[in-house]
């Protein structure tokens, strides 16, 4: 194990068939502590990837490490890994405290340590009142709950969770992205897929997107966008005389579409360099005497890269 | 806020008979089950015997080929209430093994995964689910069961004259009757253990135990006791009491027909009644 | 979520490093799980009515004794015990009990779709096997031991006190108790051994068991050859009254104790290791399951 793949982990053209079927296909990633989000349409293959990093899928080729170790060593590996995964079931005949308890007994701990570790795991979750029911008979959000207790029960540095928001209320959904970044802030690896992209945008790290077995794109948001140069990347801009500032821009070539809103006090403009643009507005507001509002970017979040990358099939130049 | 025309109407269009309603249950099943190549396999294995039957048959009246082959089938295999009750106690064999594919999973699927409400929330009653259920298994049974076997005794008759079915009329209703009982035994058994055992691996093991541990049971009781009573507890020897008694053969039996055939209605009216106690819209997790 | 919790979660209490010590902390754990499952779940209500059978009928047999012979001649009752031990105890109850549990121990939580999370858990796929087989085997032996032994003692309650007595001690009924329990657990093992195999290799385990139990069944038909590659050949071997097979048997010399035990012990070690084998390369694909 080499100090770099220590605290990471590695895909190297890791390639995954179902027979015939692509699962997923030269997947090469190097992942970093913090949140790490798999995003991508159903089938583009983040269960495959999640399976294959904790060893419940095999590799038909390529190499998987885990801080350093395989999926082959379960042993050491799920010493470090934890992974709530999207499977809704459960031991029949189980309480919830007794599921996650039961488990920590089957990696060695004592009955004592088991039974404290899963009090605090159920304690984290906020389940300790329906620790003693039957998983059975939890409600979708408490079974996701315990699920997760479960996963995080034996103290894990790397947390993979599967569509961890799926059938939380609102306010659940809060809690446990705010318990997501606490983890991360411990210095935990988080590998969360979701479909929710605004939470994933809100929560992660970095994202990597999949789409049909491929990684389409890997990195921080703001990033990704930047380097999609085809797509032009679109700005409101509210101020007091809309047309003129148009037609300055388009003067010094910043932006290639400029359309007035209804409103008549904004514009909606595309640029292909946005670097250019946001540097060179300054000096067009201060020369023509214009007064600005406000400036954002509409299309910098996960959904327009999303949207650019995957449904329309577009590719990072 | 908007605020929406609520626009929602219910389905007004026409409906299915309501006799034939069950039926869109064995549509679907049955062409579900022969997507496993293994159950394919074994019911088309299970022609074999009707077949070689039928060869039999043929050449039992076929003086050439006779002559031909030199072939003494005439003296040796008579057609006859032997010949027919081989046919109805081999044909079983390959019923039990289809049940076996077939039966467990048809309940226990919807069991697991939580099926059955979705099935009675609509116009649909407990009674036409398992009508439905069963009408898969007995399809599948009766196409290896009385069906060839009415065509082994129409081949028959056509073969030896018309005369020859009128004097062996209680052939005729023992092959029919006989494998009825097995139908309605093995495909009511196969419902009622799916019905109680979610998971089809252990409904299948657990009607493989029903099975052989009464047979077993019964062996043990007769040596035991120096009786032939201990057949009462095997469906199996119940069953070939009452098909010898149908087709009015001479072969040995452990018990008479009439007890033998009380036994088989007690065992069919468990199931139902297990059937009865399981197959309802909810289910109270504790 | 209070501080205590967060502190028992970041306190990394080490676990033993990988050794025999961890392994059988780790197995001893399984084995309670498995064991409270196999024993007290629901899937145990079929093996408790399985093994309840010999005990009521020995236990009718005594209250309704069926010949005057059977209270009086201890040999009778030695020999139908005997024919029932064969033909109820060992075919039926302890085959058919055997696969319904240990092909439950994996292919059971296949179908539960919940074989997952001891596969996320810490320890090798190998020991997990380890431990359900011996978890199997436990439940097996404390379910079907006391069957075999009450029903024994059951086939002496139609003689005095002091007789039955007697005939266990210096009669050579403990001896024969002894043979009939060293039966009972090697027909748990090798049974178990084969039937998780079967639950991990096949998708479909009962119909391998269809045939498993056809084979042994036409045991008495097979040359002698043949008549070894089963279990029920060693186990009759070593049993303490042989039965007879009836007219069309073929008739083959049983094999010798020391041959028949390390026999059935190292097919049940082959068998386990194999399943071990399996586990190692299983994926989890429930919807393909």
């Amino acid at each position: 194990m080499t100090a770099a793949s220590g605290d990471r982990i590695v895909f190297e053209d890791v390639s995954k068939f179902y027979g015939e079927i692509l699962g997923v296909n030269r997947v090469s990633l190097n992942i970093s502590p913090g949140i790490t989000s798999l995003v991508g349409p159903n089938g583009s293959g983040k269960t495959t990837v999640m399976n294959l990093m904790t060893g419940l899928l095999r590799a038909s080729r390529g190499k998987i490490r885990v801080l350093g170790f395989g999926p082959d060593e379960p042993e050491m590996l799920f010493r470090l890994v934890g992974y709530c995964a999207q499977f809704d079931s459960f031991p029949p005949g189980m309480t919830g405290f007794e599921f996650v308890a039961s488990y920590l007994g089957i990696y060695g701990y004592s009955r004592r340590d088991a039974v404290r570790r899963a009090e605090a795991a159920i304690d984290r979750v906020g389940l300790t009142e329906a620790a003693r029911r039957k998983a059975a008979g939890y409600s979708k959000g408490m079974r996701q709950r315990i699920r997760l207790a479960q996963s995080i029960a034996h103290g894990p540095r790397v947390l993979v969770l599967d569509e961890p928001l799926n059938g939380l209320d609102p306010i659940a959904r809060a809690e446990a992205i705010s318990l997501f970044r606490s983890f991360a802030a411990e210095g935990l690896h988080l590998i969360i897929s979701s479909h929710i992209l605004h939470e994933v945008d809100v929560m992660s790290d970095r994202v990597v997107l999949l789409n049909n077995g491929y990684v389409v794109a890997e990195g921080g948001v703001r990033g990704m966008r930047d380097e999609m140069s085809e797509h032009p990347m679109q700005v409101l801009v509210r101020c007091d005389r809309p047309a003129q500032l148009a037609a300055k821009l388009f003067e010094r070539a910043l932006v290639v579409e400029a359309v007035a809103q209804d409103d008549g006090r904004s514009l909606f403009v595309r640029t292909k360099d946005a670097d250019r643009f946001f540097a060179s507005i300054g000096e067009v507001v201060l020369s023509s005497n214009l007064s600005i509002e406000s400036m954002a970017p509409v299309d910098d979040d996960l959904t327009a890269v999303y949207q650019y990358l995957i449904e329309t099939g577009g590719s990072v130049s | 806020m908007a605020v929406y025309e609520h626009s929602y109407a219910p389905y007004t269009g026409a409906l299915t008979p309501r006799w034939s309603r069950f039926l869109v249950i064995p549509r679907h099943a049955v062409r579900e089950v022969f997507r496993s190549r293994l159950l394919t396999g074994t019911f088309a294995i299970s022609f074999v015997y009707p077949l070689v039957s039928a060869i039999l048959i043929y050449l039992h009246h076929n003086i050439n080929a006779l002559s031909i082959f030199e072939l003494p089938v005439r003296a040796l295999l008579p057609i006859d209430s032997g010949f027919f009750q081989a046919y109805v106690s081999t044909q079983a064999i390959f019923a039990f093994l289809i049940t076996l594919f077939v039966g467990p999973a048809l309940i226990a699927s919807d069991l697991t995964n939580n099926g059955l409400p979705l099935y009675l929330a609509r116009p649909f009653t407990r009674f036409e689910y398992i009508a439905g259920k069963l009408t898969v298994v007995v399809a599948l049974l009766s196409a290896v069961t009385w069906l060839p076997g009415m065509l082994l005794i129409g081949l028959q008759a056509y073969l030896e004259g018309g005369s020859w079915l009128v004097r062996h009329l209680p052939l005729v209703s023992g092959v029919f009757f006989g494998s009825w009982m097995w139908i309605a035994v093995l495909s009511m058994l196969a419902l009622a253990v799916s019905a109680f055992v979610r998971r089809a691996i252990a409904a299948r093991a657990a009607l493989f135990g029903a099975m052989i541990v009464p047979s077993a049971l019964a062996a043990v009781i007769n040596f035991s006791f120096r009786t032939t009573w201990g057949g009462l507890v095997s469906f199996r020897s119940c069953l070939d009491s009452i098909l010898v008694a149908l087709l009015g053969s001479e072969t040995r039996v452990d018990v008479p027909a009439g007890p033998a055939l009380f036994s088989i209605l007690l065992l069919v009216g468990m199931c139902a009644g297990a059937l009865a106690l399981r197959v309802r819209a909810y289910e109270v997790v504790r | 979520m209070t501080a205590k919790s967060q502190e028992a979660l970041g306190d990394s209490s080490p676990l033993a490093p990988a050794t025999i010590g961890l392994w059988t902390a780790q197995i001893s754990s399984i084995v309670r799980i498995e064991l409270r499952r196999s024993l007290f779940g629901r899937r145990a209500i079929l093996t408790w009515l399985l093994a309840v059978t010999p005990v009521l009928l020995v236990l009718s047999m005594a209250l309704f004794p069926p010949t005057a012979r059977w209270i009086a001649d201890a040999d009778v009752r030695a020999n139908v015990w005997a024919y029932l031990f064969e033909t109820l105890v060992l075919r039926a109850v302890i085959f058919f009990g055997c696969a319904w549990s240990f092909m439950n121990l994996f292919r059971g939580e296949i179908v539960d779709r919940s074989l997952h999370y001891s596969l996320l858990a810490a320890v090798r796929r190998d020991v997990l096997v380890a431990g359900k087989y011996i978890a199997g085997v436990l439940a097996a032996v404390s379910i079907y031991l006391p069957t075999v032994l009450l029903s024994i003692a059951l086939t002496y309650l139609p003689m005095r006190t002091g007789d039955a007595w007697r005939a266990i001690t210096s009669g050579g009924g403990l001896k024969a108790a002894a043979g009939y329990a060293t039966v009972t657990i090697l027909a748990c093992v090798g049974y178990g051994a084969a039937f998780m195999a079967m639950g991990l290799f096949f998708r479909n385990p009962i119909f391998p068991a269809l045939l498993a139990y056809g084979w042994e069944f036409i045991n008495f038909l097979l040359p002698p050859v043949l008549k070894q590659i089963s279990i029920v050949h060693f186990l009759r071997s070593i049993s303490p009254v042989r039965v007879s097979e009836g007219p069309f048997a073929i008739l083959a010399e049983p094999t010798a104790w020391w041959i028949a035990v390390p026999t059935l012990l190292i097919l049940s070690s082959i068998l386990t290791v194999l399943s071990g084998w399996r586990l190692r390369r299983y994926e989890i694909q429930y919807g393909v399951d």
